[in-house]
Order: C-alpha cells, then sequence, then structure tokens
C-alpha cells in the first residue's frame, strides 16, 4: 500500500460528507394553531400537549419510588383528560426508563426532548442533574421529583416542596425548639452524592443554628450492600439522634445493622429513606415504629377533609383502583397539580412554545395544591424558585393509611427561615 | 494473554487489516471502506440525534479503549486504573474550559477555547501517568491490577474532595466545545445549514477517532511500539535483544494515560456535560476492560468494535426496545432486556470466541478469502479441463 491511494480516499470521503451536509435540512417549527403559539410536542390538529416523563422503571429505585411516583402523575393527567384537558387539548406522557443511571436518563432525555412541550418528571438527584446544562440549552422545563436545594438556581428546573437540606435543618428545630432538647449529642449518615451532599449542608447548617453537638459523620456508596462501618462509627461516637439522608433500602441496612450491634439512637430519616415496603421486613418495621421519624410532607393519606386527598382518592378510584397508600404517589399527583398550573397558565396567555412556558412558570406565584402540600410559591430568582419551606415530623406507624402520623404538624423552623440559595 | 495476543497479532496479517487505511489493500476492502463512509454520511444526514448519540457514545468509548488496548494490549500491563486518567483530563479540561462561577461556591472555569482544554486533558493526564508510573511499574501481573485498582479509588477521594476544580460529590458542569462563535451546545447554521448538537460532536469525533487509531497503528508499527510488544510476550527476552524496559512500560503508560485523559475530556463533555466524581468509579473501568476483551486484545479496529458491542449495544437496545417503557408493564423491562441480552452476548462471545470480534470477523474474512481461493482452483481447472474441448469441437 502507497500512502497516495489511502489520501486521495480520504480526502474523497471528506469531500462527499461536506456535500452531503450542506443537503441538511434543518429542523425547527413554528407552528400556528390559530392564535395559539406553539413549538415542540403540541399538535394542533390531533389538540394534544406531549410531556415527558425520565424514571426508572426497572432497578432497585424503580418500585419503592419510581413507579408509584410516575402513577400519581399519570391519575392526575387521565382525571385531567377525563374532564375535557387543558383548553381542550389532551394531554399526552411519553415515559422512559432512566434506571436511576444519569447515562441513561440523558440518553432518553435527547430521545424524546424534541416531541415534548416540557418534562413532567425527572426522577433523582444524580440523573437531574445530569441533564441540568441540557434543559438549559433546550430552553426546556423540568419538573424534578427531587428536593436538591441546588436545582432552585437554576431557571429550567421546577421544584416540588421543601428542599433536602431546609428538611434536616427543620428535624431540628422540632427537637430543641419544640421538644426543648439543648445541644444533643447527633450524627448524620449520608449518601456520598449530590443528595447526600444537601443532607449534609442542611446538618451543618443546622448545628450552627441550633447549637447541636455534632459528635458523628459517616458516608456510604449508593452501591453499598453492607453497613457495619458506618454503625459502629456512630455507635462510638454515642450520637442520641442520628440524621439519615439515604435511600429506603440503605436506611433499612444501617437501622438494622445498628441494632445488631447494640446500638438504637433516635433515627431521623429524610424523606425519600422512608417507604412504606420497609414495614413489610419483620423486626425493621419494630424498630422504625419505636425508634424513628420521618421528616417530609403532605397531608395524611386518607384525610377527605384535605380537598385535595379527597379528590385524589376519588381519581385514585377512577383510574388506579389498585393503588395502596403511598408517600410518592402523592408527590407525583402534587408534581403533576404544578405542572398543570404552568401549562394552564401558558394555555391562558396563548404560548405554549417552550419560551412561553418558561414564561408562565416564572409568573405562577402561588400554586394551590388542595392542602395536598402547602401551597408552593414561584418565581424568577434562586429564593423564589424554593417553593416551600414548612415541613412536617412523622412517626411511622403501620395502623394508619400510609403508615405516617404527624408529630409537629406543619411548620417552618427558624433556621430553614433564613437559609439563602 | 500473551499467548493469545500473539496469536491474534499474527492473524492480523493475514486476515481482516489493522485500520480503516488497510482496507484500500484489496478491491474488497475498497468497497467495503467506502460503504462504510456512505453509511457514515447516511446516519450524519438521516439517522436522527438516537442514532448519532449512540454513535457518538461509542466513539469516545473507542478512544478509551484504544488507551486501554496500548497498556494491556499491546504491552501486557494489566491496569484497571484507566477512570483515573479520564478523570484526571476531564477534570482539567473543567478547569480550563468550564464557565466562570456564577454562584459563590460554583467551581472554577477559565472559559478558554477547545484548542487548549482538549489536548491539555491529555498532557495532564500523561503528565499523572509519569508520576504513578515509576512506583507502578515495579510491578506486574495481579500485583500492577491491583495497584492500578487503587488508583480509581484514590481518584474516587480526590475528585469527592477537591470541590474547586470538580464540584464536589454534586458534580460540575464540562465544557462544550465551541469554535469562535460556533458552539456545540445548541444547533448552529454553517452554510445556511443548521446542525444538531450531536451533528457537531459526530463531526468532531469522526476525524478525532480515525487520526487516535491510524496514530495507534503506526506506533504500533514501530520501534516503540515493536519494544512494547516484546515486553508483553517475554520481558527477559526484550531485555536480552536491548529493550530499555522501564523506557517501554513508562511510554506505554503515558501514552495511555495521554489518550485516557482526551477521552475523559470528551465523555464528561458528551452528552450531557454534566459529571459527578462517581462517574469515574470502578464499573466504568471493568467496562472498558470488558470492551477490550470482547473487542480484541492488542487490535486498533478490536478496540472500536469492543467499545460499540460493551458501549453500543445497551444503548441501542434501549433506544429501540419493543417493550413499552410505561408503568402499565408490569413484566420485562426495556432496562431488564438490555440487561439480559448484553450479560448473554457477553458469555457467549467469551465461550465461543475469546478472541474477540475481531477474531470473529477476521474468521469470517478468512472462510471468504479461502472460498475465493478455491473457486478460483476450480475455475482455472475448469478452464484447463475446457480448452480441449473447445479443440475438440
Amino acid at each position: 500500500m502507497t500512502i497516495r491511494p489511502a489520501l486521495r480516499m480520504t480526502i474523497g470521503a471528506l469531500t462527499c460528507f461536506a456535500i452531503l451536509a450542506v443537503f441538511l435540512v434543518g429542523c425547527g417549527t413554528n407552528n400556528g394553531g390559530g392564535s395559539l403559539k406553539t413549538d415542540f410536542g403540541v399538535d394542533t390538529s390531533a389538540k394534544t400537549i406531549s410531556l415527558g416523563i425520565l424514571t426508572p422503571l426497572s432497578g432497585p429505585v424503580a418500585a419503592p419510588i419510581g413507579i408509584p411516583l410516575t402513577k400519581g402523575i399519570e391519575t392526575y393527567f387521565d382525571a385531567v383528560n377525563a374532564s375535557g384537558g387543558i383548553d381542550g387539548y389532551k394531554v399526552k406522557l411519553i415515559e422512559r426508563d432512566t434506571q436511576y443511571d444519569p447515562q441513561v436518563e440523558v440518553s432518553d432525555y435527547q430521545q424524546i426532548k424534541n416531541q415534548v412541550a416540557m418534562f413532567a418528571e425527572s426522577l433523582g438527584t444524580p440523573t437531574t442533574q445530569a441533564i441540568v446544562p441540557l434543559s438549559a440549552n433546550d430552553h426546556i422545563l423540568v419538573s424534578a421529583a427531587t428536593l436538591d436545594s441546588y436545582l432552585a438556581r437554576e431557571p429550567y428546573m421546577v421544584l416540588i416542596g421543601t428542599p433536602y437540606r431546609l428538611q434536616v435543618e427543620n428535624a431540628f428545630d422540632y427537637i430543641v425548639k419544640k421538644l426543648g432538647v439543648q445541644h444533643p449529642k447527633t450524627g448524620i449518615i449520608y449518601q456520598d452524592d449530590g443528595y447526600g451532599q444537601d443532607g449534609l449542608t442542611g446538618y451543618k447548617e443546622a448545628m450552627a443554628c441550633y447549637g447541636l453537638k455534632n459528635v458523628g459523620e459517616a458516608t456510604y456508596e449508593a452501591t453499598d450492600t453492607t453497613f457495619t462501618a458506618q454503625a459502629a462509627q456512630l455507635k462510638a461516637s454515642g450520637a442520641q439522634y442520628v440524621f439519615l439522608t439515604a435511600i429506603p433500602t440503605a436506611a433499612a441496612g444501617i437501622i438494622g445493622t445498628a441494632h445488631a450491634i447494640g446500638y438504637d439512637p433516635h433515627w431521623v430519616l429524610q424523606s425519600p429513606a422512608f417507604a412504606s415496603g420497609l414495614l413489610q421486613v419483620k423486626g425493621l418495621n419494630t424498630l422504625l415504629e419505636h425508634e424513628a421519624w420521618v421528616v417530609g410532607q403532605g397531608a395524611a393519606w386518607g384525610d377527605t377533609s384535605v380537598p385535595g386527598m379527597a379528590e385524589m382518592l376519588q381519581n385514585i378510584q377512577k383510574y388506579d383502583p389498585g393503588q395502596q397508600p403511598d408517600g410518592y404517589f402523592e408527590f407525583g399527583y402534587t408534581e403533576a397539580k404544578v405542572t398543570y398550573a404552568i401549562l394552564k397558565k401558558a394555555f391562558d396567555n396563548h404560548d405554549v412554545t417552550r419560551a412561553g412556558l418558561l414564561n408562565a412558570f416564572n409568573s405562577l406565584n402561588n400554586v394551590d395544591v388542595g392542602g395536598l402540600y402547602p401551597t408552593l410559591h414561584y418565581g424568577s430568582a434562586p429564593n423564589q424558585r424554593v417553593p416551600s419551606r414548612d415541613n412536617t415530623v412523622y412517626s411511622i406507624d403501620s395502623s394508619v393509611a400510609g403508615n405516617l402520623k404527624s408529630l409537629s404538624g406543619d411548620f417552618t423552623g427558624s433556621c430553614a427561615e433564613q437559609s439563602q440559595f | 494473554m500473551s499467548n493469545a495476543t500473539s496469536k491474534t497479532t499474527r492473524s492480523a496479517v493475514s486476515g481482516f487489516p489493522s485500520t480503516p487505511l488497510g482496507l484500500l489493500q484489496t478491491a474488497r476492502g475498497r468497497v467495503l471502506l467506502l460503504g462504510g463512509l456512505i453509511a457514515l454520511c447516511l446516519v450524519f444526514l438521516f439517522g436522527g440525534d438516537n442514532w448519532l448519540l449512540i454513535l457518538n457514545v461509542v466513539m469516545i468509548a473507542a478512544m478509551a479503549t484504544l488507551s486501554l488496548n496500548i497498556l494491556s494490549g499491546y504491552t501486557g500491563l494489566i491496569s484497571l486504573g484507566i477512570t483515573f486518567f479520564m478523570g484526571i483530563g476531564a477534570y482539567t479540561a473543567a478547569w480550563l474550559g468550564g464557565p466562570h462561577p456564577f454562584f459563590p461556591g460554583d467551581p472554577v472555569g477559565l472559559n478558554l477555547s477547545i484548542f487548549i482544554w482538549l489536548p491539555a486533558a491529555g498532557v495532564v493526564a500523561a503528565l499523572t501517568g509519569a508520576l504513578v508510573g515509576p512506583t507502578a511499574l515495579r510491578l506486574k501481573g495481579f500485583y500492577l491490577a491491583i495497584v492500578t485498582l487503587a488508583l480509581v479509588f484514590i481518584g474516587l477521594y480526590l475528585f469527592k474532595n477537591a470541590r474547586a476544580i470538580t464540584g464536589g460529590p454534586q458534580g460540575r458542569i464540562f465544557p462544550t466545545p465551541s469554535f469562535g462563535d460556533l458552539s456545540f451546545s445548541s444547533p448552529t447554521p454553517v452554510f445556511g445549514v443548521l446542525l444538531t448538537t450531536n451533528q457537531w460532536y459526530f463531526l468532531l469525533l469522526t476525524p478525532l477517532l480515525a487520526l487516535m487509531a491510524l496514530f495507534v497503528h503506526n506506533v504500533m508499527r514501530s520501534r516503540a511500539g515493536r519494544a512494547f510488544q516484546a515486553v508483553r510476550d517475554n520481558e527477559t527476552g526484550a531485555a536480552i535483544i536491548g529493550v530499555n524496559l522501564f523506557q517501554a512500560k513508562m511510554s506505554a503508560f503515558i501514552f495511555s494515560s495521554f489518550l485516557a485523559g482526551i477521552a475523559g475530556a470528551l465523555w464528561a463533555s458528551y452528552p450531557g456535560g454534566y459529571a459527578e466524581p462517581n462517574t469515574w468509579n470502578l464499573i466504568l473501568a471493568i467496562q472498558f476492560v470488558a470492551a477490550m476483551l470482547v473487542g480484541g486484545v492488542a487490535s486498533v479496529w478490536g478496540s472500536i468494535l469492543g467499545a460499540a458491542f460493551v458501549f453500543g449495544l445497551p444503548l441501542a437496545l434501549d433506544t429501540f426496545s419493543l417493550i413499552p417503557q410505561s408503568t402499565s408493564n408490569t413484566g420485562l423491562t426495556s432496562g431488564d432486556l438490555s440487561a439480559i441480552l448484553y450479560g448473554l452476548l457477553i458469555i457467549l462471545f467469551m465461550l465461543f470466541e475469546p478472541t474477540g470480534v475481531i477474531g470473529f470477523i477476521r474468521r469470517v474474512t478468512s472462510l471468504i478469502q479461502r472460498f475465493d481461493e478455491r473457486a478460483k482452483v476450480k475455475g482455472g481447472v475448469k478452464a484447463n479441463a475446457s480448452e480441449p474441448v473447445e479443440l475438440e469441437s
């Protein structure tokens, strides 16, 4: 082989490449639908608006969180469609299984981004973080099923509820101010990723605000299956209250291991650390009911005095009759209500383009979710994009629907009130 | 491993060509190459974002697998530390090319051009390789594997704690290539034609991978490359014939780290432009080892095919799966199917084709060649046999 044919071939191929490239027809439309301005995901002839769902439908996060949360969104929009849709437009959900893997999430996002007006769900902190720059470049709103406070800085991210960081602060406000425990010996075990860091940031702010005596901090990897080192470290520290920024399987492992080595502090679980399924584990259920609290949000399941809950239960009967009481379902249903509010405002403004949806989101101000969550607030600055700062501390009780019983009522601690984003 | 790789190298002489340019040696090869290039053009123009995404990921993974093949395939130094060097490259790129901090506490970024951050990613990774090399290369075999494994964990610790550069466990934004006013981050027109982000990356990655593959191929045929392979096949023998073992190993380590750094910068940049320290974990390192083994050890083509198999196949299965992705599907999910098929194919390859995809292709090529030769011989015999008949008639 001589180099000449090789060069000739390469130059020929590159020329072919360049010539063909010139014929490429770009995409980018601005369909006119009467006076309604539309671009992606809106079919004016079929009268549908498509929304993307990025959620784990397989893998360990699917059954306890991904599936019930997504069913909450589906149920809400089934009801919306049955009552005529939004200004006559039916909502169509395009779902993709992210497997809770950031790389798969990005691939899924790329696959469907041009088919949807916005994303009605992106579940998980590391997965959602992976699409933050993309959503900013594509000017597409993403409703995040994660409460990572960092996302409040991102103009295209829609948070639902009180961020993790403030959850931790409110939990210690309850212990110090409501229960009157002065300078408690405390510790934290957190997942070694963005989710865990948010919990740790809140813990450090709480230490300064409430004079906590921090005696131990331990971390674990999301893939860990044994937690002996963390449990032993916290036992040695003598912490009375241990905060867990974890996922349910890890929380179960940590609490069970600590008990096995004779350490039973009072556990305070970040909202994603608890799932009703944990109560099916014999032995663990007793520990959880006696030694653990959960800090979270949301109306008690079955409390029909809350209008949003009554409406949700009716819709469950119609569209998803097999659904068991589940906090993640309630979260998804609430999330869908916020998405609906954005879409409704955009339709009212006759602009459901991506720019129109962003404008609608920025001008939402308050969203009443029927008491399922406290009224949520939105705006265009980071501090305004924190939708709420209040929480409820719950005990775990398998005898009540949803397995959570309010201890504190809904409140905002002094530290959470002042936190800046 | 050395016997297997020696066989692979030998078979490369007669069977499947070892680089794309090797295809120019035969008419069939030229047709194949032209067909391949036309296919690439078609994918570029009409493949859409789904196919381009898969191809782009495969091309970056192929660069990383190529870097691993230099060290483990050609030089015989088993390494699990590739993600450490990829991470070093990625964070160098992020520091030099990343955006300026917007909020207090945001990681630093100097917002420099790709002409600085991409080569710098390779250079800093190579320098890091030069620093850790002398210690690591005192060992070989499994011991070296363990030391390089430790690098992955040291890297994870460093990346999680060097917050000013890496963003800590929260991760950070990585630079997107841009040339003056032209940025890959959003669809940009060129000569009146709007090209998508994935198309821009495709235009960058295709020639870059081709150049890397050609460069590695040429190096492996040079004096230095022969020294690498001599070290792999028999260290004592290599020393006797005058190969400076330390120099050869260090060169391979630095060369491999350089390519890994560049691959890392691109891996973080595409497709999301965001990565957290856990990205550079052991599982990813093992995937690159699997790509090298499945594709073919000590082979440029093997690196590309292995990356396509290990990184492209699951993405393709997931993207084009016939199983609906919905909460109403309570049986086998698309993700489950992808994982099962992927695992099954790896087992089948290891059982029935241990020389990898490249070995399989070489076998098929060799069979076709033999068939051709037989046909020619038969044709010759027939022609010879028919001549007298014609004469008689």
